[in-house]
């Protein structure tokens, strides 16, 4: 499918769940992207990356089951509870299909109606994308060796070991990045 | 004369990288540059591209010459369609979302012609012609190694600068990307490739060069400056096998 057309089709998928909270549109959406994942094979992959917000879908839903109509029970905020989580669902769904099943070029084509030099620095942070990941789980590995408990609580334990670096490693590439540039004759 | 430098000096804030380095290399010529780590070799590759001065922050000194242009006097795209480098870290220079892009950036911003046709030749010059509509980070480091030799190969420049090209390739890549620079040598272009392993500078190299702290403490044929012995061994430089027998 074509890169625009599937983007085009993400913004008015996203924006018509923003603004017309409809149960039937909301449940149509979750349930096709739903399906989308499944199709392609993606459950694997969306899964881990689904999983930490399932206590958020269970605190909207308690949330609105108790508070709109505190103290007692609503079967109403429940049912808004439920469609809410369905919403944030959906659109993550939507963007995570997109983006796994668009290569690439294709993000950037996608993107190059935008004007001056915004599509060149979109392909530039494409580009960094799996450099990036391939980096952090390196640094990951490398922290677990020494020691480093990733199921910790304290947040900055972990946080700061695999970030620093992270981060120190992304400016020096990008620095070296804009001296090959430079060598290949770009001006901009 | 391809390069020409005369008293070149720079540091950085604080550190001096390279202190009072002069030498010429020949049109045809092929040069390696050793020395330990830190000894200023990367930074003088970028003052033969125009790197430094011209977009690296420090203080230079003295003047450099690539192809009769001046590095202080000509912006680093002028000197680009004359000078191209291939950095150690193929991840550094890799942006573009194909190999053709990647390969036609450079054509693209020269203002060069027959784009499409040069990037074919490059490509196929480094053994990547099938992969031409590829994403480059599906490609194995080796490969993407000769990505960026064909990005500047594409560029047809008559000197060519490679830093650490092979420092993390298997033999049999290293010996494929060496045997191309051969070749490219026999063609007529000027290499000059900063290396470590001092085997493959004596199997392939016309000349060497050797730096110590910012300084050059011996140049000269391959053979005549990899015979010190005991020079090699003060600076931690290791001694070509072929130099030990």
């Amino acid at each position: 499918m074509n890169p625009k057309l599937k983007l085009l089709a993400v913004v008015l998928l996203s924006t018509s769940m923003i603004i017309f909270p409809n149960p039937y549109l909301i449940t149509s959406v979750a349930a096709l992207t739903a399906i989308l994942i499944l199709a392609y094979g993606l459950h694997n992959k969306f899964a881990p990356w689904i999983k930490p917000l399932m206590l958020v879908f269970l605190m909207v839903i308690l949330l609105h089951t108790f508070a709109l109509n505190a103290p007692i029970l609503s079967v109403r905020g429940f049912y808004d509870g439920i469609l809410f989580s369905m919403r944030i669902f959906g659109l993550l769904a939507i963007v995570f299909v997109f983006v796994e099943t668009t290569p690439m070029s294709g993000l950037a084509d996608a993107f190059d109606f935008l004007p001056g030099s915004l599509p060149a620095v979109l392909v530039l942070a494409l580009s960094l994308v799996p450099g990036i990941t391939a980096l952090s789980g390196k640094i990951i590995s490398a922290q677990k060796a020494r020691g480093l408990n990733f199921r910790t609580v304290n947040i900055f334990r972990t946080y700061f070991p695999v970030m620093v670096p992270l981060f120190a490693k992304t400016l020096y590439t990008s620095e070296k990045m804009a001296l090959a540039m430079q060598a290949r004759g770009y001006d901009g | 004369m391809a390069i020409d430098a005369r008293n070149v000096s720079f540091s950085y804030p604080g550190r001096a990288v390279l202190r009072n380095v002069s030498f010429r290399i020949d049109d045809g010529d092929f040069v390696g540059i050793t020395g330990s780590t830190g000894s200023g070799k990367t930074t003088l590759a970028y003052c033969l591209n125009g790197l430094i001065p011209n977009s690296i922050r420090g203080r230079f000194s003295g003047a450099v010459s690539v192809c009769g242009l001046d590095t202080k006097k000509h912006k680093i795209s002028e000197l680009a369609r004359r000078v191209g480098i291939v950095f150690q870290d193929p991840d550094w220079q890799i942006f573009s979302l194909s190999l053709k892009d990647e390969v036609a950036f450079g054509l693209k911003n020269l203002k060069m012609d027959r784009v499409e046709q040069r990037v074919r030749n490059a490509l196929e010059m480094v053994g990547l012609e099938g992969y031409i509509d590829s994403e480059p980070h599906n490609l194995s480091h080796g490969q993407k190694q000769k990505l960026c030799i064909a990005s500047v190969l594409a560029m047809e420049p008559e000197v060519i600068i490679l830093d650490e090209p092979t420092s993390q390739l298997d033999h049999r890549s290293t010996m494929n990307v060496y045997g191309l620079l051969k070749s490219l040598n026999r063609q007529g272009k000027t290499i000059v490739v900063i290396e470590h392993d001092t085997d493959l500078l004596a199997e392939f190299a016309n000349r060497v060069m050797l730096l110590d702290n910012g300084r050059i403490v011996k140049a000269g044929k391959t053979r005549e400056v990899f015979s010190d012995k005991k020079l090699l061994n003060r600076l931690g430089i290791k001694i070509p096998g072929a130099v030990r027998r």
